[in-house]
């Protein structure tokens, strides 16, 4: 039983231009204490679709136009503020990118730790400030009495998102929404935060959803993946088989691309040609002009995620010519 | 979000002040009369009110070292007492204003739309007045004294402190720490005035100090047209007033309350520059 649901979301910004679809018939599930990779390059989406699970789009410019969010049983698209509001920070959290400017400056670390529980727990002040001291231990934080009362510009980079996920964690919610968690931090401090996760993972029973354009973080940590393309889930599958073998070109194109992967004698390798703009996106398969494998049927009719094999999705027809063309070629 | 977060504390002491010269003398000049306001009946030698017909107009000497007046009042104590009543002056006038000018850029800046339409016309109008002429016209309106100040100066005030609260509000609201309050499930109340507030109102604090002086100078303008403070409450404007007819043969009635206004105001400005200077709210 599938602890999210997301069915054929869709969510449009007004433009100049006219409307415009960022995000156009993505559906994706997250079990309970799964890691869910959201993988994609900037611009494909990936953040306005979790934005829009606790819907926290910009109200002015972006709506849900269509689709569906179940969790717990309610549809998320169609609650009511008031009622969505009780589940942000409850239920649901989410942790950012820039741990440095998405924590209040003016503000004690701990206060901001302490605060969701006396606002949702209706703790006192002195009970909430020992539960987010335990926190900051849990987190990792040293000497975690003293730098309750440490400011933001007092912390390092990966101390920082520690105490946001502990301002995340603080009322235990059943899934976290994690927007590029490691993206602002160095490469040791990254694999800390990311075992951190895990850890939360594996004792707490956290479930997750890790949004990321870094393959090698989606290796260390995911269960199972979701690759997005300009808008859309291009693939999804489970982690270790869909690095190893993916089922559409540009997942394949974008695992080709990683650093960690060449071959320091040659070029890197790199996908030719620039993501569609999204006022005009092309016919048919949104991917296929930077396509090795396009014919021309692939710019025509509708390429919806299918299922193709057990737990794997892909929206290219020509996958099995992918996989010969793998074959030959490995 | 650099400009909002204050300069991390490393420096010593001495560095620290060393750095702000203005913070220094402002805030010790500021110190200095709020003391004496707070002192004035043990530190003023004579009553302020108490006449002596017989030692009236005489220059500075040992018993009265800034003389008397025509009345024969000390002018050491009217100064020192009136220095309760003009500090209070400036600063009580301003709470009104101060308060209710964040709360209306904090409402405009954040909820936006017609509110804010509304709201910034409003100020449009209030803008459109010179600041001197308004007050004395709505004082003219209510009566003359002390009540009728505190009204007007509320009314008039508050325009400078909701532009620069909404200029900062508009920023603020799509900062990311706002986004992050609001992802942990925070109400608009308390991401107002919890989260945004406390990074707006710097500006605001910054701008009020130097807003006291303008709020002292007016109060005693306005005393000294008999709009204000009535005589004989000891009052620097109200003490200028009275002296001029004297000018000539006594210029130390006249002179010294306008010493007092200077350094006051020296001192207001001082601090409001040191604050602009310490925390980078320059404007």
């Amino acid at each position: 039983m599938a602890l999210l649901e997301v069915q054929d979301l869709a969510i449009e910004f007004s433009s100049k231009q006219g409307p415009l679809r960022a995000v156009d018939n993505v559906s994706f599930s997250v079990g309970a204490g799964e890691i869910l990779g959201l993988m994609g390059e900037s611009g494909s989406g990936k953040s306005v679709t979790c934005r829009a699970l606790l819907r926290l789009l910009p109200s002015r410019q972006a709506r849900i136009v269509e689709g569906a969010v179940w969790f717990d049983g309610q549809d998320l698209v169609s609650l009511p503020e008031s009622e969505i509001r009780k589940l942000r920070g409850r239920a649901i959290s989410m942790i950012f990118q820039n741990p440095s400017s998405h924590l209040d400056p003016v503000m004690t670390i701990g206060q901001q730790i302490a605060e969701p529980l006396i606002v949702h727990k209706g703790l006192s002040k002195a009970e909430a400030k020992n539960r987010a001291v335990e926190l900051l231990r849990q987190v990792g934080i040293p000497d975690p009495t003293q730098q309750y009362d440490a400011y933001p510009h007092q912390f390092s980079g990966g101390m920082r998102q520690r105490a946001m996920i502990a301002a995340a964690l603080s009322c235990q919610p059943k899934l976290l929404i994690a927007d590029e968690p490691t993206t602002a931090l160095d490469v040791t401090v990254q694999a800390q935060i990311l075992r951190l996760l895990l850890d939360l993972r594996d004792q707490e029973g956290l479930t997750i959803i890790l949004i990321t354009h870094d393959l090698g973080v989606i290796a260390q940590t995911a269960d199972s993946v979701a690759v997005m393309y300009a808008g859309r889930i291009v693939e999804q599958g489970p982690k270790s088989e869909l690095l190893r073998r993916p089922m559409h070109p540009y997942s394949e194109a974008l695992i080709r691309s990683q650093p960690e992967l060449a071959n320091p004698d040659e070029a890197l390798p790199s996908i030719d040609g620039q993501p569609p703009s999204l006022t005009a996106p092309p016919p048919g398969c949104r991917f296929h002009p930077r396509c090795n494998l396009a014919v021309a049927d692939c710019a025509t009719g509708h390429f919806d995620l299918v299922p193709v094999a057990q737990g794997r999705l892909t929206a290219c027809n020509r996958w099995q010519e992918l996989r010969d063309a793998e074959g030959e070629n490995p | 979000m650099s400009a909002i977060t204050p300069s991390p504390v490393t420096l010593g002491l001495g560095g620290r002040l060393g750095a702000s010269k203005s913070l220094l003398w402002g805030g010790g000049l500021t110190l200095i009369w709020i003391l004496l306001a707070l002192t004035a009946p043990l530190v003023a030698p004579y009553d302020p009110t108490a006449q002596d017909l017989t030692a009236t107009l005489r220059p500075p000497s040992l018993t009265h070292p800034l003389g008397t007046d025509n009345f024969g009042r000390d002018v050491l104590s009217r100064i020192i007492w009136g220095t309760r009543l003009d500090l209070a002056m400036g600063l009580l006038a301003l709470v009104t204003p101060f308060v209710a000018g964040c709360l209306i850029g904090l409402i405009s800046g954040y909820f936006g739309g017609i509110v804010d339409i509304l709201l910034m016309r409003l100020l449009d109008v209030t803008m459109s007045f010179p600041f001197f002429v308004l007050v004395i016209a709505i004082i003219s309106v209510l009566g003359p004294g002390l009540a009728s100040f505190f009204i007007a100066v509320a009314l008039v005030a508050w325009v400078s402190y909701a532009r620069l609260v909404r200029s900062r509000v508009l920023v603020l609201k799509h900062a990311d720490f706002v986004l992050a309050a609001r992802s942990l499930g925070y109400g608009h109340l308390r991401v107002m005035l919890r989260h945004i507030l406390p990074n707006a109102v710097l500006p605001a604090i910054v701008f009020a100090m130097s807003d006291v002086v303008i709020t002292i100078l007016l109060g005693s303008s306005l005393s000294y047209l008999g709009m204000g403070v009535q005589p004989p409450t000891p009052e620097w404007g109200v003490m200028i007033a009275e002296g001029q007819n004297f000018l000539a043969t006594a210029w130390w009635i006249c002179f010294f309350p306008g010493l007092a206004i200077v350094f006051v105001a020296l001192g207001f400005s001082l601090l409001a520059d040191g604050l602009a200077e310490r925390f980078g709210t320059v404007e």
